[in-house]
């Protein structure tokens, strides 16, 4: 049994482990980041910080269509996760509930059965920061060799 | 403090105030304010009399001498310092005098005056009423006064009643005025009064030494990356050279090898020991920052004296009675977040003292005293300094509030039920919730504190508030201690701002057209010479300024090159707070971080040594546009490559080629190209992503881009075609057809 939030991306319903969550928050107006990997949907206020927003529709694979574009006003979910001091809020389209729920008996971790029956992908959340980080790495290398190739 | 305020009762002479306005802590904060502001007048008033000739003095100057000292009494009245208005009050009298001309101006009567105005200000250093220092300068005044006036005695006779006869040339004390002078030298030494704006030019010295750090350090896991690409390079090498058997072929192979391993070795301590270089530089920036923060910082009760009477004010006229209790005055902050939080603080006593405590019949009811009880205390909590302002009142029931945020339609009932208390207490903050039409005690607490929160986003904090029903309510401001705040250039591109730090501002400009297509032109005039033009809306992607309209442009001038940025509206310059944009997008080199607006918005600050790599890509690169061009081809057929290669070589381009979108990718970040020839369906990356990678890039987002495909299918022609290519060619290639699609124009 696993203690989860269930939220949902668009149509899709998924679930994420609490003792990775730190909050559940409203989103305040998001600031786009040009050159950013596509996960970042941008970046907002966080409680006087800066916080990067992920848009999970990019980082799970064949995941529904997620909220749409970030909105310039806010207003939306975000659930806030934290794995060993990186921080990052993942923009969702609605919390649904905080839930107990079993494995799925045949897709092992990678899913649980809600109270309905149905399966409930579980986010992974080291996995998703790594690939984000990733990204940006690559984002970031990109940019300096284009100024390497600017100078030149 | 009551012996203080009866001691000269009956006197005639200056009074204190008369209510009960502060208590004894409050006057010692008061007195450190006036040991400043007494500072300036008594420089003032040294000035007026130096700068009067021997012979005659002024009567305008006469008359600032009197405006001044009157003034500098009542100030010392105000906050307590009775001793020091009395010897003020007497000085006043002598200059009545000198201007009524019952005492005669001379070189001697001002030295005598300049004297007793030294012993003043060493009487205001010491800042206290009792005391030996105090009371030794207290007779030394008073000796000088009474010498100038010829009123012996203790002083303690008042002025306004004139002693006849003293008119002529007055007698000059001969004592020594060394103990005045030597208190009030001490005082010069221990206290440097610097104009704060010099602080602030240091700070944005160090808020600029931050970016540059920044960019050190990015540089530098670039290297390591580097470094390690040399190792795995340098793997191959050996294991390809561990193919060969013995002979010359195999011998020189081992000797590069040793060569390289040796070079390998002085690059890996090299980048150990800038790792080390990187990490002084951090350190000395940080105990830099911290020492100049530390010239800024001032204790929170000068800035809680204010809050006593507009409190007593707020409760007269809200018909309540609440008192006031500060806690923690000693800790410290910094000046510019103590200046700017002023107004939040009283609107957060406002909020109590109406919105909080209920009325005396209400708490009665409740069992409570009929007085109402704020709180105000300031606290360091690592490195942040917290103000809360709590009350004693009715307090806010969260799930009142969380029923009327779901039947207003603003949260679902699962995200109320998921939020804890503080979430639900958090919507408080919002203009949304507090503008309702329904004035109720609910709402009326929200009135306002969405600029609390802006002001307190500004300075890089937050604000939260806790509250239990019935035992009151308290808000939390957490502010930085110490900020690393810099000027910078706001403006708008795109329906955003960006923030680009101001030293390396030169000047605004404005941008027209030049040519009939309304295109703005690739460089500007500005004073005298020619700057590059960058369409920094391209770089952010943003759609591009209207065709034909002035455009307005920012002038940067970064490590002496200048160059100019399209911008949609200048917003005008701003103190910020520097933030970090965090481990995620840390590596993105176009930006130097992020700052909060106002309004709670995060706002990029642009890195102009990024922004100058745009607009400078150098010589080398004119050269390579003097052949036809350099090209990169890029298609996973070796036959292909080669056949196109040549074609294009004979044609006079410069060829190189790639098997893979990946591997083109990479080559693209290593040399300059004036086009790309590119397959769709290749391994590792294909044509379509590398392109969409070229779009999303600053530098290479104009590439010209040629596709050669022969299974292009028809939604990858529209999605190349969307990304804005040239010319989709079919397989196998007509020469001509390539070679007029690369042709410019």
């Amino acid at each position: 049994m696993k203690n989860v939030i269930v939220f949902a991306l668009g149509q899709a319903r998924y679930a994420i482990e609490l003792r990775w969550v730190r909050e559940v928050f409203t989103l305040g107006p998001v600031t786009p980041v040009a050159h950013a990997p596509d996960a970042v949907a941008g970046v907002v206020n966080y409680r006087g910080a800066i916080m990067t927003i992920l848009d999970l529709s990019f980082l799970i694979d064949g995941a529904a269509t997620g909220p749409g574009p970030a909105s310039a006003h806010g207003g939306e979910a975000a659930i806030l996760v934290e794995v060993e001091d990186v921080r990052a809020a993942l923009r969702v389209t609605s919390v649904i509930e905080v839930s107990t729920l079993r494995p799925h008996r045949r897709r092992g971790d990678s899913a649980l059965v809600d109270s309905s029956g149905r399966a409930v992908p579980l986010i992974d959340p080291p996995a998703l920061l790594a690939r984000a980080q990733a990204a940006a790495r690559a984002a970031g290398d990109a940019a300096g060799r284009a100024g390497d190739a600017a100078r030149e | 403090m009551s012996d203080e305020r009866d001691r000269d009762k009956g006197d005639g002479r200056v009074r204190g105030p008369a209510d009960d306005s502060f208590n004894t802590s409050e006057y010692q904060a008061l007195r450190v304010l006036f040991r400043d502001e007494s500072q300036e007048a008594l420089d003032q008033l040294t000035h007026l009399l130096l700068r009067a000739p021997a012979d005659a003095m002024d009567p305008a100057a006469l008359s600032e001498l009197l405006r001044t000292t009157h003034s500098l009494k009542g100030t010392a009245g105000t906050v307590g310092l009775r001793a020091f208005a009395d010897a003020a009050h007497q000085f006043e009298g002598v200059v009545e005098r000198l201007r009524g001309g019952r005492l005669a101006w001379s070189a001697r009567t001002r030295d005598a005056l300049v004297e007793i105005i030294d012993c003043l200000r060493a009487r205001a250093a010491v800042g206290e009423e009792h005391g030996e220092e105090a009371v030794a300068l207290g007779a030394l005044l008073d000796e000088k006064l009474s010498a100038l006036t010829g009123v012996a005695g203790g002083g303690a006779a008042p002025i306004d009643v004139d002693p006849a006869g003293v008119t002529g040339p007055m007698p000059i004390v001969g004592e020594p005025v060394s103990a005045a002078y030597r208190l009030a030298r001490r005082d010069e030494r221990a206290l440097l009064r610097v104009d704060p704006s010099r602080i602030d030019r240091l700070m944005d010295g160090v808020g600029e030494l931050v970016f540059d750090r920044t960019r050190i350090e990015r540089r530098l896991a670039e290297l390591r990356g580097v470094v390690a690409e040399l190792v795995r390079v340098r793997g191959a090498l050996g294991a390809a050279a561990g193919t060969e058997t013995a002979g010359p072929p195999a011998d020189r192979l081992r000797a590069i090898e040793r060569d390289l391993d040796q070079q390998l070795a002085q690059l890996d301590r090299l980048q150990r020991e800038l790792l080390d270089d990187a990490a002084a530089l951090r350190r000395t920036g940080n105990a830099l920052q911290d020492g100049l923060t530390d010239i800024r910082m001032q204790s929170s009760r000068t800035l809680f004296q204010r809050l006593a009477p507009q409190v007593r004010a707020l409760a007269r006229a809200a018909g309540k009675s609440v008192r006031l209790v500060t806690l923690g005055g000693e800790t410290e902050f910094d000046k510019s977040v103590a200046d700017q939080i002023g107004d939040a603080l009283i609107h957060l006593l406002r909020n109590a003292v109406v919105h909080g405590i209920e009325s005396a019949e209400g708490r009665r009811a409740a069992g409570k005293p009929d007085e109402g009880m704020v709180t105000v205390s300031a606290r360091h909590e690592g490195q942040t300094v917290v103000i809360e302002v709590a009350d004693d009142g009715a307090g806010i029931d969260p799930s009142v509030l969380r029923k009327r945020l779901v039947d207003s339609g603003r949260w679902s009932a699962a995200h109320a039920g998921l939020a804890d208390d503080g979430e639900v207490l958090r919507a408080l903050f919002d203009a949304r919730l507090s503008s309702r039409q329904v004035v109720d005690e609910l709402a009326g607490r929200g009135i306002g504190l969405d600029a609390v929160r802006e002001t307190v986003a500004q300075l890089g904090g937050d604000l939260s508030v806790a509250s239990s029903p019935g035992a009151g309510t308290t808000f939390s401001m957490r502010l930085p201690l110490t900020t690393a705040i810099t000027n910078a250039l706001l403006f708008k591109v795109g329906g955003h701002v960006y923030a680009i730090p101001n030293v390396h501002v030169l000047g605004t400009v404005e941008a027209t057209s030049t040519g009939p297509d309304g295109q703005l032109p690739g460089q500007l005039d500005f004073q005298g010479g020619a700057v590059p033009l960058v369409l920094l809306h391209a770089v952010l992607a943003a759609p591009p300024p209207r065709p034909g309209a002035a455009v307005p442009a920012v002038v940067l001038d970064y490590a002496s090159r200048r160059l100019a940025l399209t911008v949609d509206k200048i917003v005008g310059p701003r103190e910020i707070v520097v933030k970090s944009l965090g481990p995620l997008l840390g590596p993105l080199s176009l930006y130097a971080g992020g700052t909060i607006s106002g309004s709670g918005k995060v706002q990029l600050i642009l890195d102009p040594a990024a922004l100058v790599r745009l607009a400078y890509p150098d010589a080398a690169t004119a050269a390579h546009r003097r052949s036809a061009g350099r090209v990169l081809i890029v298609d996973d057929s070796p036959a292909v490559r080669e056949a196109m290669t040549r074609l294009l070589e004979r044609a006079g381009y410069q060829v190189d080629a790639a098997p893979t979108g990946l591997a083109a990718w990479r080559m693209l970040g290593r040399a300059r190209y004036d086009a790309l020839v590119t397959d769709l369906q290749m391994p590792e990356m294909g044509g379509v992503e590398l392109i969409e990678r070229l779009r999303a890039d600053p530098v290479l987002a104009y590439l010209p881009v040629v596709v050669v495909s022969s299974r292009a299918s028809a939604s990858a022609r529209t999605r190349v075609r969307s990304l804005g290519v040239i010319e989709v060619l079919a397989k196998p290639v007509n020469a001509d057809a390539l070679l007029a699609a690369l042709r410019p124009g």
